[in-house]
């Protein structure tokens, strides 16, 4: 049943592109996307910035501010998930409280796991002494999943004073800090 | 005297960034070395539709970032990334009534040319039913075997077979004479 190609079959079919390159605009269009998904972090122009990339934390940086850092991570976010679970009269919680009702009780739930993982894994990161590796990475990691569950908070429920208070502290905080300029290539030396 | 010697990074070590920071910059770079190839491969799944093929490359892209942290690196990330398109593509594909189920399309033929109407390879498979450009497009382009056609698309390997049989046929008689 299977005839083969001939060879000007063959070769005509490798001739053909296996690239195209589809413009700038759906690389932007792409980006923007994931921004609003809060899968991707930087905000290149304007509005709110979410903390920088992973890496490495500046030399000089005191821990102080990433002990800081994660206290202020831990209240904010343990305060929203608990406020908004335990008082039935915050916002967050009926948008919570909205997605049970249309039955999706897995999501709701997930949502609350992923709260719990999230403020138990900065515990533990908190607990741990000051010369644990890359615990300014997990840091930035850290702010921003804050950033992103503020965001996505605030998409929920776009009237949450809570959220709108965490953003705005990432606002603060952006204009304190140097733009990431990110290498994106590894520098060996030898 | 110190040199430097610049090593591109790896797939897996941007993936990380983006997965573990959002880091634009990584995907960014990401995006440029898979997407030329991506874009290609859906816009001739999708039958040359380049609007449609911006699309489904977008949520290609939304769709892996989204669950970088579920891929185990056993197969190459570009692989996983057209593995993606290809599925997107063939939903859209069926959605709009343009895949029938493998198995059946490759009888159906392809729209007849006019006298002296000459058409190039590439437009060739543009015209070829769906479901059998997309097993043609799999071998003989992507270079996949049967069997792992037969895994991507769900049918067994006789079935990549016959689609395959049946794409070339059309395919030559596309670019055949005209009748």
């Amino acid at each position: 049943m299977m005839d083969e190609l001939t060879a000007a079959e063959r070769q005509a079919l490798d001739a053909l592109p296996r690239e195209t390159d589809p413009g700038q605009l759906l690389e932007e269009r792409t980006v923007r996307a994931l921004r609003e998904k809060g899968l991707l972090a930087t905000v290149r122009a304007g509005g709110v910035e979410s903390p920088p990339p992973a890496q490495s934390p500046p030399h000089g940086r005191p821990w102080w501010r990433s002990a800081a850092a994660i206290a202020a991570g831990i209240a904010l976010f343990a305060g929203g998930m608990s406020i908004g679970q335990v008082m039935g009269s915050r916002q967050t919680a009926e948008a919570f409280q909205t997605v049970f009702v249309e039955g999706d009780v897995r999501l709701a739930s997930q949502v609350q796991r992923t709260g719990s993982e999230y403020v138990a894994a900065l515990e533990a990161l908190t607990a741990a002494d000051g010369t644990v590796a890359d615990s300014g990475q997990a840091v930035e990691v850290a702010l921003t999943a804050l950033w992103a569950a503020a965001n996505e908070i605030v998409r929920l429920a776009p009237d949450d004073p809570l959220a709108a208070r965490i953003l705005q502290g990432f606002q603060a905080r952006a204009q304190l800090m140097n733009r990431y300029e990110a290498s994106n290539q590894l520098l060996v030396e030898f | 005297m110190r040199a430097q010697a610049v090593v591109p990074t790896t797939d897996r070590v941007l993936a990380e960034r983006v997965a573990n920071a959002g880091d634009e910059t990584a995907f960014r770079e990401l995006y440029g070395r898979h997407t030329p190839r991506l874009y290609q491969f859906v816009l001739r799944v999708l039958g040359g539709d380049e609007a449609e093929a911006e699309d489904v490359v977008q949520e290609t892209w939304i769709r892996a970032t989204t669950n970088l942290g579920s891929f185990r690196w056993e197969a190459r990330f570009e692989t996983w990334l057209t593995g993606i398109g290809l599925n997107l593509s063939r939903n859209r594909l069926r959605r709009s009534g343009r895949l029938d189920e493998l198995g059946d399309e490759g009888r159906r033929g392809v729209e007849p040319r006019g006298r002296d109407e000459r058409i190039d390879l590439e437009r060739a498979i543009a015209l070829l039913p769906a479901g059998c450009r997309t097993v043609l497009i799999l071998h003989d382009l992507e270079g996949f075997k049967h069997s792992e056609i037969a895994e991507k698309l769900g049918v067994t390997e006789g079935t990549s077979k016959s689609q395959l049989w049946s794409a070339r046929r059309h395919m030559r008689q596309l670019l055949g004479p005209a009748a």
